[in-house]
């Protein structure tokens, strides 16, 4: 139970922290905007990286079935080329498509964060050793039952490590949505840039930052919850 | 229990065809062990994995309680059978209690049974109950490879599969671990076929030893069989040269113990002792006390060198140094002979009385007893 309680004391610390920004340096003229944007910032954020966790594991095992078995490296190598595009990039293709707006920001940022979970998935299952597979296969569990009871929950602690880098780029993209009229705490910062005006960009630098720290933190905890004692090589 | 009827196996790569059992025919009998053995690649773990369809039979049948099971669903056949594989294979994921419930969880018990019957198979394997709420990684091998026996027994499968299950496991645990698990299957009777590269293994653990060759059964015979008439070189090659030796170890006092053998009490007059030990050419001769415990042997020799020979034989009787107890190996007892520079023993029961003697003379011809025995049962055939 310490871990949880050390992540309330953390975020309210985290919170308490903000609130002394807010009211008691210049940050705090734009208190109304940091609130609205910040709320457009979340929600974007956690669309885009809910839908790629989800989409990104459920490719990442239809790659690893025997099935595809013979393609799948190939899909992956595709998948690691598409890596090295800049992530503006990929927001200026997906504005270029889609136009500009909530939804090209969410299908940018979602393609930019689903990578990092489709290889770690792949290579978390593939990693499971065989002779666990055997096992299970000898005591008469079918896939199914082998996918979710033994695969999937042994390759937990790779396929977290890929959700940690995905929502990492996440954040770290999603300040650029601005550019295509996706809003988000970008605009402050862009706005403070262009008008010179410190504490404006400061105001959306400082809470991005927050924002990446306490996602982090939270992808920590959800991960202890997720993964079995047994299989993460950092707990005893 | 078990029996398979023509199995082959064959795999086909790009320009050849490998065949890796080549119509094996086997029956294997309830609450046997069965070991197959052979060297790496002689088709050995392929007939194993073949019983419970890991891999599919080229062609043949396999039949179990007399029902054919060639047919039968992969899943269904497989929660019937124990499983158990040289590197265990524990989920790590889940803890010692979640992995002995696996299989009976597949057959829907009920948590209670499946609590019960976890606790019930940790003391089979003598482990502590504490264990079952820890990890695999948090236990020794040796501790592993007992959680990795115990799920296989969980759900009770009339028939069990080991693939070299105490391969990975150092000499001393693996010496205890065969003879628990031994121990254990005087109570439960499971009919076991089981891998292993390791003849005294075998031995050791076997009612039936099946060796293979390039996929081909060469001999499925009873371990003494084996060692008393490996049927071709290769057998006889593969159970090595000091196969004699390794029957020893098959046999205990009980089976060579000459209880024909003349003994004298205590209080027998010693002249007319010699004069028969002299008539029958008796090297030596064990002596009894009233509670027919031996205490001592007349040795001839010895009585020709002493002058003026009479009174009781207690007088005259050397010292034991050494009995035997009836449910010693034979091999135990040839190191004993050896250590002590003796050809004889006077052997008793657990309550110290005389039984009878154990010679060289009398275990070469047990062992040579047997030879002949199998080899007119050869014959009748």
């Amino acid at each position: 139970m310490n871990k949880y309680v050390s992540f309330l004391v953390f975020s309210l610390s985290l919170l308490a922290v903000f609130f002394i920004l807010l009211n008691y340096t210049s940050i705090g003229e734009y208190e109304e905007d940091i609130l609205y944007l910040l709320n457009q910032h979340i929600i974007m954020v956690l669309t885009s990286s809910s839908l790629a966790i989800f989409f990104g594991i459920s490719f990442g095992v239809l790659l690893s079935r025997p099935a595809l078995n013979k393609q799948a490296e190939n899909i992956m190598q595709i998948f690691n080329m598409s890596v090295t595009i800049p992530t503006l990039a990929i927001l200026a293709l997906s504005m270029s498509f889609l136009g500009i707006g909530f939804l090209p920001a969410v299908v940018g940022l979602f393609i930019a964060t689903l990578l990092p979970i489709i290889k770690n998935t792949f290579v978390g299952i593939n990693a499971v050793s065989p002779s666990i597979i055997e096992a299970a296969h000898g005591m008469g569990m079918n896939s199914f039952q082998i996918l979710l009871k033994v695969e999937i929950p042994n390759a937990l602690y790779v396929i977290f490590a890929g959700i940690k880098t995905a929502v990492a780029i996440n954040i770290g993209t999603a300040p650029l949505v601005f550019l295509i009229g996706g809003g988000g705490l970008g605009e402050l910062i862009f706005s403070g840039i262009d008008l010179d005006i410190m504490p404006m960009l400061l105001a959306g630098a400082i809470t991005t930052g927050m924002t990446a720290i306490f996602a982090d933190k939270l992808v920590y905890i959800l991960s202890t919850v997720f993964i079995s004692r047994g299989v993460s090589p950092t707990e005893d | 229990m078990i029996r398979l009827n023509n199995l082959c196996k064959q795999f086909t790569t790009k320009d050849k065809t490998i065949t890796a059992a080549d119509n094996v025919n086997m029956h294997i009998k309830e609450g046997e062990i069965c070991v197959l053995l052979g060297p790496s690649g002689c088709g050995k773990t392929t007939t194993l994995k073949m019983i419970n369809k890991i891999i599919e039979p080229t062609s043949g049948e396999i039949f179990i309680n007399e029902e054919n099971v060639t047919n039968l669903e992969n899943v269904k056949l497989r929660k019937k059978i124990g499983y158990v594989i040289q590197q265990i294979g524990l989920f790590p994921n889940m803890t010692i209690k979640e992995n002995i419930a696996v299989v009976p969880k597949l057959l829907k018990w009920s948590k209670a049974d499946i609590n019960k019957r976890a606790i019930e198979l940790m003391k089979m394997v003598s482990l502590d109950e504490n264990y079952l709420e820890m990890y695999p990684k948090e236990l020794s091998g040796g501790q592993q490879q007992r959680v990795g026996v115990a799920r296989a027994l969980a759900a009770n499968p009339p028939v069990m599969l080991m693939d070299e299950p105490f391969g990975a496991i150092d000499p001393i645990n693996r010496e205890i671990i065969q003879d628990e698990f031994l121990k254990i299957q005087t109570k439960i009777k499971k009919t076991i076929v089981m891998v292993s590269h390791d003849i005294d293994e075998a031995i050791k653990m076997a009612d039936k030893i099946a060796i293979f060759n390039n996929g081909i059964l060469q001999q499925f015979d009873t371990p003494d069989n084996i060692l008393a008439h490996p049927i071709n070189s290769f057998v006889e090659d593969f159970v090595g040269k000091d196969r004699t030796l390794k029957r020893l170890n098959l046999f205990t006092a009980k089976d060579a113990i000459n209880s024909d053998a003349d003994f004298f009490s205590e209080n027998d007059n010693i002249v007319e002792a010699v004069s028969l030990m002299k008539d029958k050419q008796l090297k030596s001769v064990f002596v009894l006390n009233d509670q027919s415990e031996p205490t001592g042997r007349l040795v001839l020799k010895d009585l020709n060198m002493r002058e003026n020979v009479q009174g009781s034989c207690k007088n005259y009787a050397i010292e034991l140094k050494s009995k035997i107890d009836i449910n010693e190996s034979l091999k135990n007892i040839s190191s004993k002979m050896y250590l002590h520079t003796k050809s004889s023993f006077a052997c008793v029961n657990e309550n110290g009385r005389y039984i009878g003697e154990i010679s060289q003379e009398s275990i070469s011809a047990f062992l040579n007893l047997a030879y002949s025995e199998a080899k007119t049962g050869f014959e009748d055939e």
